[in-house]
């Protein structure tokens, strides 16, 4: 049959589901877009707190229509139910055996901090003393700890006893004349400066080393000139502080000493009274 | 039987190797749980709660009182967690969990074709969960898995509690479609949303 041209296109008082879900969709792409995702920001929050009567009516409305959000919304229940069997995980029988191992080995204190007797007064030493060990774990747990206090304790001996290569010449040059069995001096007297020579059994020792042996010795000399010194002062210094302290201590006890007694002399005891 | 909590921390401060023994039986399953979150990684995450447990040990005169003690416990795990994944990202990169493994980490007692199921779903949710992003991750950890209020989240994570809820509702939402899209590998869902 053919359409009059008056006709109007829809026959029918109602949309079918479908068109009335292309006609929504249709009039959101042309407005405000999807509602998609404000409807699932809410879905998501709700956990968090119930929503208002009239929001929960449209998220409800949404999810009646939106296959898509309604597979979402379900998934989500399904997942936090599952993320709440997720609290806890067993993790194996030796667990614990492991952790109270390694803890076994560390120092129980049981009766609180080594301080609490102290005054008031003193208890920042304490907590210092507590930060220092706080720090000095921390210290420890670092890799490179031990490289560290290498380096530390080298550059001290440096410090403290001089140059090793010099220290190692001269025991060098002296277990040569040992071997030698002459002083190192005439054996180099007698190869001038060539250098190490071996002439037959005997093994020579060049002159530079034994110039370095010197400057180690005359090195060494004045470190004891220096040592020599600063024992000295110090005995001095030492001596007298002390006769100072006994000069204090003599005036302390002159000044708190009980006064003399005031009464007068008895008259001796005659014989026969 | 067991101690109430507060009685339980006394003792473990008062040096109680027996109290601190029940101390880590208690709470294992929660830190190794909060430790697998993180590391994604069976073997990482028995070192890293072992560390937790060591590190809870050193400075247990600083706990928190019982009444806040769990939400401080999972607060100090994740930043000691995060410390140890820094760590360990200087060295190696992450390694992904396998679906087996994951499974394996169920410990519920169900018949077994219950327990087939709900390990399959554990494992598509620990799968779900190494895909979003790490900020989403954490939050759903901390809301979701470990149970802290909004604002124990936003005090742990130092952010707003607004943007500790809005991104709390966001990972939802991301980790719902991640499972969405696990569970159907055929046919992607025809869903114009996010």
């Amino acid at each position: 049959m053919e359409r009059h041209p008056h006709q109007p296109i829809i026959r029918r008082a109602t949309l079918t589901p479908a068109e009335r879900r292309a006609m929504t969709s249709a009039v959101l792409a042309r407005t405000t877009g999807s509602a998609c995702q404000r409807a699932l920001t809410l879905v998501g929050g709700q956990p968090d707190g119930p929503l208002d009567p009239q929001t929960t009516a449209l998220v409800a409305g949404h999810l009646e229509h939106c296959t898509g959000c309604r597979a979402i919304e379900r998934t989500l229940s399904e997942t936090r139910a599952v993320l709440a069997t997720l609290v806890e995980i067993e993790p194996g029988a030796a667990f614990t055996a492991h952790v109270v191992a390694a803890t076994s080995g560390r120092r129980v204190r049981a009766r609180g901090p080594m301080w609490a007797g102290l005054s008031e007064r003193w208890a920042w030493a304490g907590a210092l003393r507590e930060g220092a060990a706080f720090i000095w774990e921390r210290m420890l747990a670092r890799p490179r700890l031990s490289l560290e206090l290498a380096y530390l304790a080298t550059v001290l001996v440096v410090i403290i006893i001089g140059n090793p290569g010099l220290i190692a010449d001269a025991l060098g040059a002296r277990s040569s004349e040992f071997v030698a069995g002459e002083s190192a001096s005439s054996a180099s007297a007698r190869v001038g400066q060539r250098g190490v020579a071996l002439q037959g059994p005997r093994l020579v020792v060049p002159a530079f080393v034994e110039r370095a042996m010197r400057e180690v010795e005359s090195k060494q000399a004045s470190a004891a000139k220096g040592w020599n010194w600063l024992v000295e002062r110090t005995s001095q210094l030492v001596a007298a502080s002390w006769d100072w302290l006994r000069g204090l201590f003599s005036w302390i006890g002159a000044q708190t000493a009980p006064p003399a007694p005031t009464e007068p002399a008895k008259a001796p005891v005659r014989a026969g009274q | 039987m067991q101690l109430e909590l507060d009685d339980l921390l006394a003792r473990c401060h008062a040096g109680d190797e027996l109290a601190w023994e029940a101390f880590v039986r208690r709470f294992q399953g929660r830190i190794y749980s909060i430790a697998y979150s993180y590391s994604g990684n069976p073997d990482d995450a028995r070192d890293l709660a072992q560390d937790i447990f060591v590190r809870l040990f050193s400075s247990r005169r600083q706990w928190a009182v019982a009444e806040a003690f769990v939400p401080w416990l999972v607060a100090t795990s994740r930043n000691l967690a995060v410390d140890f994944l820094r760590r360990r990202r200087a060295r190696t990169a992450a390694t992904e969990v396998g679906l087996d493994a994951a499974a394996e980490l169920t410990g519920a007692s169900l018949d077994p074709e219950a327990q087939v199921t709900a390990n399959r779903r554990r494992s598509l949710v620990w799968q779900a969960l190494r895909r979003l992003t790490h900020i989403s991750r954490e939050t759903i950890i901390l809301r979701d898995i470990q149970g802290l209020s909004l604002g124990e989240v936003a005090t742990t994570l130092s952010i707003p509690i607004g943007t500790a809820k809005s991104r709390t509702s966001r990972a939802r939402i991301e980790l719902a479609q991640q499972v969405f899209a696990m569970s159907q590998p055929v046919d992607p869902p025809a869903h114009g949303g996010r």
